[in-house]
Parts: C-alpha cells; structure tokens; sequence
C-alpha cells in the first residue's frame, strides 16, 4: 500500500489561523489510513464551557489549595491568576484520574527506603498525597496560628509555601516530605495554568494569553522563518475543543 | 498449556526502527518473517486525532509510552544501593507499540565520525594509555566508518533524511559539518534555511572559528518518495515533535517509510500485543530454535524458526538474552562477561544553558521541527587537543527549535523567585525572549555503568526484571566542566544577556526528564572475549541469533543513536541475505 503526497493549501491554513470563517481542510492520506479528514480549527470559534465542581476535594480543602494556588501564581496587572483560571478544579481532575491514582505507574512493592534519585517510591498515590499534605499544612497552621492556611495573611503564606516556615520540619517524614509536596504543588499549579482548558484549568485561555501561546495551530513553515518578528497569535488561542467542534465530535 | 506453531525463516523480536528494517529487507529477499510486538498497534490514522498536540497528555503524563503498571526496570546509581523500580515516567519515557520510539522521536540523525569507531585506540596513540580514565571500558568497533557508509547511505534514503554534506568523497563542503566521514552522497532532502536564533549561533559560532551546520533530520523539508515508493510530506514545523506522533506524515516512522513495503511483501505477519518471555536453545545450547510469547488473551505460544532476531529497545534486549541465559552475564567485580555491560545513556541533556536576551531579540518558542537547527562538531569526539584537559570525549554543542513546551511556563532568569508576581512577570516576559543551547556528552563506557537482573523484583510472568546501575562518572563530569566554557563563550557572542547553565549532576537522577538514549549492554567487537555479538551483530555462542538496536554500540557518542541503529540493521539484513542463509554460520 503506498500512499499519495498529500498537496495542503498552506495558505488556507495561515487564513484561517487568522480568523477566517471556517471551512474544513484535508490533506488526503489514502482513505483506509484515515477516520476523518484532518480539520484546522477556525480560530477565536470558542472555548469550553468552565468546568465547575469537585469531585474529590472537600471544601476546607478547595479553601486550601484556592489560597495556595493564588499566591503560585496571583491575579495581577498581567491578568488572572490560577485561582480565577480554575486551577482548583484542575488539580481536583487530576487527583481522581490517572495522576492521582496512579494508574499507569508501577505500583508493585516491596517498597522500601530510597536514595534521592530514585523517583517516586511511596506506597500511596499522588491523591493520598495531597490529602495527607493539605491536613497536616492547616493542622500545623491552626496549632502553630490558630489560623487555617487560607486564613493566614499573604506574606505569611508564601512563607509556608516557599519551605522557610517551620512547616517543613513539623510535615518532614518518610512517607511525604514537605518539600516534595511543596514542589509537586507548584508544579500542578503551573500544569493547570497553561495546560489546555479541557483539563479543567487555563480558563479564559489566560495562562496561554500570559505567553503568546497559539494552541493548536500547526502549520508555521513560513513564518518560522522571519527575522526578530513575534508571531500574532489568535484570539483566544485554538484549543482541542476548537478542532473538535470543527471535527463536529461535540455532541457525538 | 503451549501452542506450538508452524516454523518460519525468521521471528523478530521488537518491531520498532531495527526490527521494521529487518522485516523489510528479509521479506524482500523473500523469507518468511513473523514479527512478535509487545506493544499494541500503531496506525497512520493513530496520528491524528484533537489531541494530538496536547502537552499534558502526550509530554507529561506520557500516555504514548509504555504503561508501568505491567512491567518496569529497577534503578540505582551504584552496587552499594538497592536498587529500585522505576515507577513513574521521567527520565526516559519508552515506548512499547509497533513503531516503537521510531513514532515519537525528535528524527535527529547523525552519522558517528571516524574518530567514534576507534575510541580506545585512538586515545592511545595520540595521549598514551594514561589518558584513558581507569574506570573507562570504552572499546573499538570491529569494523570501520568506511565499512558502515553504504548503510547509512541506505538508511537516510529510507527515511529522507535532510542534511548538507560537510565531506564529499574526501572534498570539505562549506556550509557542512568538516569533521564527518566521507559521504559518497549528498543528502536525499536539502537542510532548511537557519531560523532567527539558529542564524545568532551560526553568526557567533563562525565568528569564533567553529563550524556550524544544519542539523540532519528526519523532518520532511519537502515532500518525499524513498526507494520503495513511499511519500512523506513536507514539515510544518508545528512545534511538537519529540513524544508526539506528527499528523502531518511528516516524520519518518517505521509506519511511514518501512512496514507498509513489509505487509506488501505477503511474507511479513505481525502479531503485537505478544510478549516474548523466552528464546529457547537447541539441546546443543548453540542454537536458538524458537521464541516462547504470550498474548492479550493470555495464551503461551511458542513459534519456532531458522533465524532470531532481538531487534526490541536496549532494556528488553538485554533482559531476554540473560533470562534465556545466552551469553555470559556482565560482572562488575571481575569485569568478565559481554551481557550488560557498557551502558551508556544521555542522561541529561547537558551541557545546556538557557540564554535569555533582556531587549531586542524576540523569538518563536512555539514553532519549531525535530532535529531543526544548527551544530558543531568542534567540541565532540577528538575533534580539539584533550592534553592536560583530564578526560576524553565532549559534546556536539547547539541551538535547535523543537518548540518548546510551556507547563512550566517558561525558563526564568537566576535569582526570579520561584512563584508570584516576580516569578509571572519573568514568565511574560521571557517566554519570548530565551533560547536553548544544548549538548548530548559522548558517554564512554565505565566499569560500574551496567545492566543485570535484578535480585528482588519480577514482573508477572516471574521473570526478573531488568536492573540498571548507573551513574556520571569524572570523565563525564569533567568534560562537562570544560563544555561549559565554550558554551558561556558562544552564548556571549550571540550577545545573550544572561546565561542560565545546566550541567551534569553529581547524581542521574532518574525522575529528571532527559532522554531515551540507552545503549550498550550487547556491544559488538572483534572477539567473545571482548563482545557479546560481531559487527553483523550475531551472537558468537548463538549463531542464528542477532541482536540488533542500540545495545551493539560499544559507547555512546554525543550523538542521537537512531542512525548507527538503522545502518547497523541494514548491514546485518544484508549479511543475513547474502551469506548466512546460504551457508549458516559465523560471519566474522
């Protein structure tokens, strides 16, 4: 079976990145290879709707984490931070999924002490983690404060969170050292800000806004080319829901 | 309760790049081949789909690559430790699907340089043997650049590899790399023009006296038709390459440029999902005579046949041979025994720096192609004097445009706090405005960098799995050291304001995200007494059994392994075609 060059307007692609109407393009592969014909999504056609709820999270957990994820990454001049960007929502998600029970790691014992270099070895998953975690935080708050973290002014929680308080003595233990938790928190933090909105977080695509992301756009061969010139990227940038809805998949 | 089939010529183990060549070029000179895949199917139309360009679920949560939850490896940076099994994906994603990497790979491809076939005795006869660290096993190849030319020749047609030659027949060809082998061809594509920050290293580079030159790649630069009639199309330089499959057919996969010429042959049956738990020896123990697998359904096979041919990633290679006890296991203490030994990896991606440029340049992060940019050769190999330098070896230094992920948000100057205001500002404000130098470290081959089983863990067949030892060792370090400084040099030049280096850790670190360059641990060589496998890649104490992938290189140089793999395969295939079917024995 061979298969034909697939000829694609280039020029088509570049319109309607740029905001054209949408129309459906289709680099052809020999039918049997394909399902349905590649589409580019029509730029700015529209975001998902907010994901809202928890499916996981407890409220004086959401309290915790909106509190936290707000001073990772603020609201400020250059616009939303994770909290407004549904961040919480994001990390809730990923706790009941694959992430947080991990379903795709190994999970086998016998587990047993490990060396610094030797990755995640915990017996528990990463949503037993954060429930662990986000207890002993307000716990060592309340006792240390009589203030739950969220309560706690700003200042104060960026110490607790950057490792300097001495939370991270009282959290320290074999099964979660506080400062692992500290760095995944971040680290889902900024998942959730710039991961694609489908996900829960990013909304308003403003993490994406925040670094001239296009999304999904595909085709650049000749703007890769030009000298010292930032990209424009559409407004908003293209999501999965954007060459989804022009796949016409959004309601089956 | 085993089902045994019906004999076949060949049964190839693994179909990723090595094994489709296999299957490719055995089907052509008409024998019967059953290919045995642990992986599931992967298709063209697999390709595509919304999310195809999804960071979080293709970079990050690896759900391309083999699900852990089955099987693993087991992990330590030293004897003295336990070690224990990797249970996450981070380091080194792998792949385990009918394609195998070869789907997901950032398609660099550069050919090893004369200099690479000849480590050890190079390094002797230009510092004495001195210069040789005391831990290092590196070696010599059993055969030459000049012999392996024609395959690589072969292989980059297959794949439409495109390039500018540096050396052409012996005449230095401006605009290429000065220090590679003779070519008796040009590359099948042309490079791409130098992108903005590629044309800022280029500029610096030459400036200083250094050799810059287009990167060769397996990213269309135009539309393509290899030898057997299969068309590629051109790059779109979408920006996500390396762990994504390209919807554009863009990327050379063995999907791409070989299987369909396999399944046309009507003598190639592929069979994924079969994981093969053990090459069976003949009563003389000489011989493999057949391969026991199990299904998705759980049932046990054994498929006999004239030929065998290991061909699955360097982990699974490795772990067959000494379950199916082929070949004399690796000891560290004594340093006998060829199975295990010599694994190399890049481990991290260093020597790398993050060059950020407070005003007046701006760059596209998000655009980019794999294996796109600009190199040189100045600082790998031999290439400069090592006297008094203290190790041997160094690293190709460059600047390439994959397109760079944003998770993180993006890299931020020293000294920008780690979260808030400060830290978003930096982000906005750098995104744009930073550029990736890396390197790859040529990694020797080191006493206490091996591969066994390991003593606790199995997996659910009961088969012990595959334990890696390994750590940076002072060879290694100190080049890193010694990179550095070219590299802060270079990143002046291109008038950088500030530099963020990356260098080698005191400790690899395996939740680190580096890359899945593995090699070694059934290396070829001149004799069994200092090989597992000759330079056709077969087995000295098992002569129907070949053993082809990365785990024939004897050490690693700073270089993508991809194509001394594929032109490996391809010299195997031949002599397998030429010689061994008509008269089965010993090649070399």
């Amino acid at each position: 079976m061979t298969e034909q060059a697939v000829s694609f307007d280039r020029r088509r692609m570049i319109a309607l990145m740029a905001g054209a109407t949408a129309a459906t393009l289709a680099p052809r592969i020999a039918a049997a290879q394909t399902m349905h014909d590649m589409a580019m999504p029509a730029a700015g056609a529209g975001e998902p709707s907010p994901l809202e709820g928890y499916v996981f999270l407890r409220p004086d957990e959401v309290r915790l984490l909106g509190a936290a994820v707000d001073r990772i990454i603020p609201s400020d001049d250059l616009g939303p931070g994770a909290r407004e960007a549904g961040v919480v929502v994001f990390i809730d998600r990923q706790l009941v999924g694959g992430y947080g029970t991990n379903a795709r790691m190994y999970t086998q014992g016998p587990f047993g002490p490990a060396t610094p270099y030797q990755g995640y070895q915990l017996a528990i998953t990463v949503a037993d983690v954060y429930r662990i975690c986000m207890a002993a935080i307000d716990q060592y708050c309340v006792g240390t404060y009589k203030s739950a973290f969220a309560d706690l002014p700003p200042g104060h929680q960026d110490q607790i969170l950057a490792g300097l308080d001495g939370l991270s003595k009282d959290l320290d233990s074999d099964d979660v050292p506080a400062k692992r938790f500290l760095a995944m928190l971040v680290s889902d933090t900024r998942r959730g800000y710039f991961s694609d909105p489908l996900y829960g977080g990013n909304r308003g695509m403003v993490g994406w806004k925040l670094v001239g992301y296009p999304g999904n756009a595909v085709d650049y061969s000749e703007e890769i080319l030009k000298a010292n010139q930032l990209y424009k990227p559409p407004a908003p940038p293209t999501g999965i829901i954007d060459i989804e809805r022009d796949m016409g998949m959004t309601n089956g | 309760m085993t089902t045994r089939l019906k004999s076949v010529n060949v049964v190839v183990i693994g179909v990723g790049w090595a094994g489709s060549i296999m299957a490719t070029e055995l089907t052509r000179a008409g024998l019967s081949v059953v290919g045995l895949e642990s992986g599931g199917p992967r298709n063209v139309a697999d390709f595509m789909g919304p999310s195809m360009h999804d960071e979080l679920g293709n970079q990050e949560q690896a759900s391309p690559f083999a699900d852990l939850s089955k099987r693993t490896v087991t992990f330590r940076n030293s004897l003295d430790e336990t070690a224990r099994p990797v249970r996450r994906h981070g380091a080194m994603p792998w792949a385990d699907n009918v394609g195998g990497g070869g789907i997901y790979w950032a398609a660099n491809c550069y050919r090893l340089t004369p200099w690479d076939f000849k480590v050890r005795s190079n390094t002797i006869e230009r510092y004495g043997a001195k210069a040789l660290p005391e831990d290092c096993t590196s070696q010599d190849w059993p055969m030459s650049y000049e012999d392996m030319e024609p395959y690589y020749d072969k292989f980059e047609r297959m794949i439409g590899a495109a390039g500018k030659a540096g050396n052409l027949n012996g005449t230095i060809v401006a605009g290429g790399n000065p220090f590679e082998g003779p070519r008796a061809h040009e590359y099948p594509n042309p490079a791409a023009p130098y992108s903005y920050e590629q044309s800022m290293f280029v500029k610096a580079t030459a400036d200083l006296g250094y050799h810059p030159f287009p990167i060769p790649r397996a990213t269309m630069t135009r539309v393509y038709t290899n030898p057997d009639g299969l068309t590629l199309n051109a790059c779109t330089y979408c920006g996500h390459c390396g762990s994504y499959a390209c919807e554009m057919n863009a990327k050379a996969s063995p999907q791409l440029t070989l299987l369909p010429t396999a399944l046309a042959s009507g003598k190639f049956e592929l069979r994924p999902r079969s994981v093969v738990t053990r090459i069976n020896l003949d009563s003389t123990g000489k011989q493999a005579r057949s391969v026991t697998y199990v299904d998705a359904a759980g049932q046990e096979f054994e498929q006999p046949a004239d030929i065998v041919i290991l061909s699955a990633f360097t982990f699974a290679n490795v772990r067959l041979l000494l379950a199916s006890q082929i070949g004399i296991p690796y000891d560290p203490h004594t340093g006998k025994g060829a199975i295990g030994r010599n694994f190399t990896w890049h481990n991290h991606i260093t020597p790398a720096a993050t060059l950020f440029f407070d005003e007046g340049h701006v760059f596209n992060y998000f655009m980019g192609s794999g294996g796109y940019g600009a190199r040189i050769f100045d600082f790998q190999g031999d290439n400069f004097d090592h006297t008094g330098l203290g190790f041997i070896g160094g690293a190709a230094i460059g600047v390439v445009n994959e397109g760079r992920g944003i998770l993180e948000g993006a890299p931020v100057p020293p000294g920008t706090p780690a979260f808030g205001s400060a830290w978003k500002k930096a982000v906005a404000h750098y995104a744009s405005r930073s550029v990736e130098m890396t390197g790859q470290h040529d990694n020797q081959g080191h006493r206490g960098n091996y591969l066994d089983l390991d003593p606790t863990y199995r997996d659910g067949f009961g088969i012990p799995m595959l334990r890696i030892t390994y750590d940076n060792k002072e060879n290694e370090k100190k080049a890193d050291i010694y990179l550095h400084t070219k590299m802060a040099e270079i990143a002046r030049a291109m008038g950088a304001s500030s530099v963020e280096p990356r260098g080698l850790p005191e400790h690899v670190d395996f939740a680190y995200r580096g890359s899945i360059h593995q090699s070694g641990g059934a290396i070829c060589g001149s004799s069994p007494e200092n090989s597992a496998v000759n330079g056709y890649l077969q087995c000295w104490q098992t002569h129907n059994l070949f053993v082809v992938g990365a785990t024939a290189l004897p050490q690693l140089p700073s270089l993508n392994p991809t194509l001394p793999v594929g032109a490996l395969a391809y010299r195997a295939a031949e002599a397998i075609t030429q010689r061994y079917v008509k008269s089965p024995q010993l090649l070399a």
